[in-house]
Formats: C-alpha cells, structure tokens, sequence
C-alpha cells in the first residue's frame, strides 16, 4: 500500500485511551482518526474508507449493564453488516480492554463457528477487584497480524486496568475449537513464562487467556493495553533500561507492515 | 402502561465473586446461618404498550449475556 494507511478509533462516551491510540498509530506511520460512533450511525463517516479499526479502552457507556455491552448493542443495531464486512475484507481490526468487550459482545471474537455468534463473555473478575497493573503475557502468535513482529513465546509485560477481563467460553466445545485453532494467541504467565494462578492471571480467565485473534488472524482482542507502552517511558520499569521501544509498539508496527505488504 | 421487573444474575455454573463478596462480608458480621449470595442486577422498566416477550427481547439484545447470564422477566 503506497497511499496512506486510515485508521478509525472508534469512540463514545466513556472510551478513555483514544488519545494513546491515536499517538500509536500516528507514530507508526498512519494517519489515525478518533471517530465518533454517532458519525457512523448518522452516516457522516463510512467503515469502508478506513483500513484499520481500533476498539479503544475506556469504559464505554460508563460500563453501565456490562462493560461493552451498551456499545456492541449500537454498533449491532445499526453497522452490523458494514463491520462484518471489514472483518471479512481482511483488514486489522483490534480492540484493547473494553475494546476486547466490545469485540466479544459482538461476537467478532472468537467467532469460531463464522456465525458472529456469542461464544464468550468477559465476566467480573474472580478477585471481585479492578486489577490495575503490570502483567508478564506469553504470545503464541500463529497467523496474527498484530503478533508478526513477536518471537513465539516470547514473554512481554503490559499494564492492565480492568474489573471485568474473566474470558469465559460458552461451552468447552467453543474452548477447544480456540485451542485448537491457537486463537488464544496472549496468555497470562509468571515471570517465568509459566501459566499460573492468581495473581499472575489477575482475573481468573479460562486457560489464562489473555487475547484472542479469529481464524484469519486479522481480528485482534487483547485485555492488556498495548498503546499504552508505546514507547519504553510509559512502562513501569522504564527506568531500568535505555530502549526506547515499548512492549506495546510491535502490536501497531506490525498491523502498518502487513497493509503496506498485502495491498 | 406496563411495568417490567427484569433480573439479571450470573448462571449458577459462572463464579460470582460480588456474591462471594457479600458472604464473606456477612460472615464477618457474624450471620453464620448465611450459605450462598447470588448477586445482579434488577431493571425496573415502564413501556406504553409491550409484555414480557418486550422484555425478552431486550434481554436478548442487550441486558444479558447468554454465555454468561441468566434473565427474568417479571410482568
């Protein structure tokens, strides 16, 4: 892609890390966008000029009836097709935090079956707190396009905020399908890159799930904040060495390459 | 009018650690007859014309999560 890369933060009341969104991928190269959700409501703005979506955190709605929940159920009513058709265009879509519920709620993630059907849910998590903090992931990639600039098995550290991040499966027939598909592509570890309990897995997710990437590895839904860690100075051990580069920065770095590869 | 009671509570088979929560909380309190607390939500809703199935849908499209929820719907 030689033209300039679009990007649509996608925002309304209560989204919070739209500004850290915008930065991260400004900084990658692309020309980011905050967007109202009411502009694609109202038809002032189409899904269609953009060429990456991003579902930032924040607590949309004021997490009011479920985090994401009032969110997913606008965007269902009315841009239902329009999103499935980005997805199925092959474009990156990515959600951080509540842009995780937001995708779960709308059944874009996991999305095993193809039906956009919900498979999951981010429940309370099991500590009944808001975990706010730094948690080591381990990334098992597969065919992610956010992943591609990770080693596999790579152990990173990313700050979290969240007090519903419980990834709960509908039934263990949708777990295994993700297993096996290795859709659950972020996991919580110790820092030992070992999958452990409390507080390593701050919310008591099934299998220590931490992010999940549909089949095609173009749709991306992680509970940590990767724009964030943008750069090493937001990290909260910065200080302890001199790279500039965040844990964060692959994520963005790597959905620009694989636009400016493919198209 | 007609006036919706609608109660949304996690499935039994899903931890609720609000619930969890408020037994130990009471525990402390010294309630020791106390053995289980559910907790969720109760949505009070006044519709011009509508019924249950009114509130089924609204259930369905946007106060539950059927992975993860359990909803009532009371006339």
């Amino acid at each position: 892609m030689n033209r300039e890369i679009n990007v649509a933060i996608l925002t309304m009341e209560g989204t919070n890390n739209e500004e850290e969104a915008y930065l991260s991928f400004r900084f990658s190269g692309t020309s980011p966008e905050i967007v109202h959700l009411k502009k694609l409501e109202n038809r002032d703005k189409k899904l269609s000029n953009y060429d990456i979506l991003f579902f930032p955190g924040g607590f949309s709605a004021g997490d009011y009836v479920r985090a994401g929940a009032v969110m997913a159920a606008r965007l269902k009513s009315s841009l239902m097709k329009d999103l499935e058709e980005f997805v199925e265009s092959g474009k990156p879509v990515m959600g951080s935090c509540n842009g995780f519920q937001v995708l779960v709620e709308l059944g874009l993630i996991p999305n095993v079956n193809g039906d956009y059907a919900l498979e999951a849910a981010l429940a309370p998590n099991i500590s009944n707190r808001f975990e706010a903090r730094t948690v080591y992931l381990k990334v098992d990639k597969g065919n992610c396009l956010f992943l591609r600039e990770f080693e596999d098995n790579e152990i990173i550290k990313l700050p979290i905020a969240h007090s519903e991040g419980r990834f709960v499966p509908k039934d263990k027939e949708i777990l295994d399908k993700i297993i096996k598909s290795r859709m659950n592509v972020i996991s919580y570890v110790d820092s030992r890159g070992r999958q452990a309990k409390y507080p390593w897995n701050p919310n008591g997710s099934e299998r220590n799930i931490a992010g999940v990437c549909n089949k095609r590895g173009n749709v991306l839904g992680v509970m940590p904040h990767p724009e964030r860690v943008f750069y090493r100075y937001t990290e909260s051990d910065w200080t302890r060495e001199n790279s500039k580069t965040g844990m964060g920065n692959p994520f963005f770095r790597g959905a620009v390459q694989f636009l400016r590869e493919k198209y | 009018m007609v006036e919706l009671r609608i109660t949304v509570t996690l499935k039994k088979t899903v931890e609720d650690s609000e619930g969890g929560s408020v037994l130990k909380a009471l525990k402390l309190l010294g309630y020791d007859n106390v053995k289980d607390v559910r907790a969720g939500k109760v949505y009070f809703i006044t519709l011009s014309k509508g019924n249950r199935q009114t509130g089924r849908e609204f259930c369905e499209k946007l106060l539950a999560n059927p992975v993860i929820n359990e909803c009532v719907v009371d006339e």
